[in-house]
């Protein structure tokens, strides 16, 4: 009996906890659809009294004439030239880091870890020197051209995950007359699918979500990615529309929802492998 | 092994080291020159249109006698403070909770997933409702319970912290995974020896668990404490750094003086402060390690 009460408890506070972690998404989508007076009137009502689509068809008009359409339109350009380009670069360097042996290869490796601990905010003033002297200001290069250039922290999963695979494959590979780059495509990279998954979702995600870059590189509203416009959006000094900031931010999650539900196994199987083999 | 038509092997091999080389070495510009430029920059003034000027060390000695620098400061440690130890703490032990491996809770850890791809910009909108005192779901609930209104983020007290509870929020998950992950790793052989041994479930988990669990909990720490020092997001949207400076930190504070006042040197010396901070404190916990985690 008393087991019986104790188990309850457990299920509850479990579920109980889990509404939790997902009420702010919830409530954001509820009072993307409710009436502007409503949203704030009654706050604790998830269920709108009625559904009301005015708030997505007027935050879709965006501001200075300049829709949602446009910043959505940039920040899939970016995501996705910054998920092809990081996904390319950092396996070929993993590739490199981990199994082709050279001068300085511990060297390069430690550079690699020190600079998964120099974040992106920590270089911000530097960077932005650096691009403005390219004339990179206001484009999306500061934005895409480095992630062609490996991320730190995708090189250190694919390399964790590479050092996985037994050498002797490689070498049986070699006897039978293979290059390296033989290796690399018949033998390494069938075996990286999954991870190479994983750092693509993670680097769409990042990407998308990202909000110190293009806040720091992007001046004119036409080049905004959605997370930017939708701070300019919302800004303290004029009166805003709250119902269409939350119908856009709620069509915002839209894209990484969609690759939440289709990829869950990945993006869990990749959290663990980084802090796994770690 | 023919994979490119028409292209002998031994040039697609020399083609591939080549393209392998350059890679490294891009990159490894990547990393060094804004390095450099940096440690340049931090010893100059500049204000991004005319030339820097050299100054030596003066940007680092007025750092020290800027008293936004040091109230920055002990922002960005006491939210780490607040924020590490609950997340580290919470997430193992609801990692702990949900480890069953039935139908009811593989479903359940869905929903503890979600926050990893929605904790973004706009839930920071949410969470500035939430948090609103007249009409905010925090404060319309304190009201059914009697409690008197609270001024979540223009209460100088209390800012930091609610911007703490954001930040709480939005990390649970993402280590919730990788603890669960590393939980799923341990046999259950060690498991069903401790209960034939007539070991209790605290005692399992103090004594098994725990222990084998130390080296995903000190990844979590370094990542995390890493990850919470760089939060620039919430303090951007929701505060502004204020009220006064209560809720200012190093990276918004680098921000503020690198592209709000256009002081690039003194806003790069900052950032060099910051990151052997960093530094410092990832060295400690590595040498520390050896005291407490535990390597089969």
């Amino acid at each position: 009996m008393r087991n019986n009460i104790n188990k309850i408890i457990y299920y509850l506070f479990v579920t109980l906890l889990a509404f939790l972690m997902v009420y702010p998404a919830l409530w954001m989508l509820s009072s993307s659809l409710k009436q502007p007076w409503e949203i704030f009137s009654d706050v604790l009502n998830l269920i709108p009294r009625e559904l009301n689509f005015n708030n997505y068809r007027e935050g879709w008009q965006g501001f200075g004439g300049i829709t949602f359409a446009t910043f959505f339109k940039n920040s899939l350009i970016i995501a996705i030239s910054v998920t092809i380009g990081t996904v390319i670069s950092s396996t070929l360097v993993a590739y490199g880091l981990a199994r082709i042996p050279f001068i300085g290869r511990r060297l390069w490796f430690t550079t690699v870890i020190l600079t998964l601990m120099l974040p992106m905010q920590v270089q911000i003033v530097p960077r932005y020197i650096l691009f403005m002297k390219l004339g990179w200001i206001n484009t999306f290069r500061p934005l895409i051209v480095p992630t062609f250039l490996g991320g730190p922290f995708f090189i250190f999963m694919i390399m964790q995950f590479i050092r996985g695979i037994p050498k002797e494959l490689d070498e049986s590979a070699f006897i039978d007359g293979a290059g390296r780059f033989g290796i690399f495509y018949h033998i390494i990279l069938p075996n990286l699918k999954p991870v190479i998954t994983t750092a693509a979702i993670f680097s769409f995600y990042w990407t998308w979500n990202d909000f110190m870059g293009p806040l720091v590189y992007l001046n004119s509203p036409e080049k905004y990615t959605v997370s930017v416009a939708l701070r300019a959006f919302s800004d303290p000094s004029a009166v805003t529309n709250w119902g269409a900031v939350f119908a856009m931010s709620t069509l915002s999650l839209v894209p990484v929802l969609i690759l939440f539900v289709f990829f869950q196994k990945y993006i869990v199987e990749g959290i663990s492998t980084t802090g796994l083999r770690g | 092994m023919r994979v490119l038509g028409g292209i002998p092997k031994y040039k697609q091999a020399i083609y591939f080291f080549l393209f392998i080389v350059f890679s490294l070495v891009f990159a490894l510009l990547a990393y060094y020159v804004p390095f450099g430029i940096s440690f340049k920059l931090a010893l100059s003034k500049y204000d991004a249109i005319s030339e820097p000027i050299f100054i030596g060390l003066e940007n680092f000695e007025k750092i020290l006698q800027d008293k936004v620098f040091w109230i920055s400061l002990k922002n960005s440690f006491l939210y780490t403070l607040y924020v590490v130890p609950t997340v580290v703490v919470l997430s193992f032990l609801i990692a702990v909770a949900l480890n069953k491996d039935t139908k009811f809770f593989r479903f359940l850890r869905v929903f503890y997933f979600i926050p990893t791809v929605t904790a973004s910009v706009a839930i920071n909108f949410v969470w500035l409702w939430f948090f609103n005192p007249e009409y905010g779901l925090l404060n319309t609930i304190l009201g059914f319970l009697g409690i008197k209104k609270i001024f979540w983020l223009t209460d100088p007290k209390i800012a930091l912290f609610s911007l703490a509870l954001v930040g709480i929020w939005g990390s649970l998950s993402y280590n919730i995974i990788l603890f669960l992950a590393g939980l799923q790793n341990i046999p259950s052989t060690y498991y069903e020896a401790a209960s034939l041994d007539g070991a209790s479930r605290r005692d399992i988990l103090i004594r098994i668990t725990l222990p084998l669990m130390t080296p995903i909990i000190f990844f979590v720490i370094i990542m995390q404490i890493i990850g919470t020092v760089q939060m620039f997001e919430s303090v951007f949207i929701m505060t502004r750094g204020g009220p006064g400076y209560s809720t200012y930190t190093l990276v918004y504070y680098i921000y503020r003086n690198g592209f709000n006042w256009f002081r690039m040197g003194y806003g790069t010396a900052l950032s060099w402060i910051l990151y052997f901070i960093l530094l410092i404190l990832t060295i400690i916990q590595f040498n520390l390690q050896r005291r407490w985690v535990y390597y089969e």
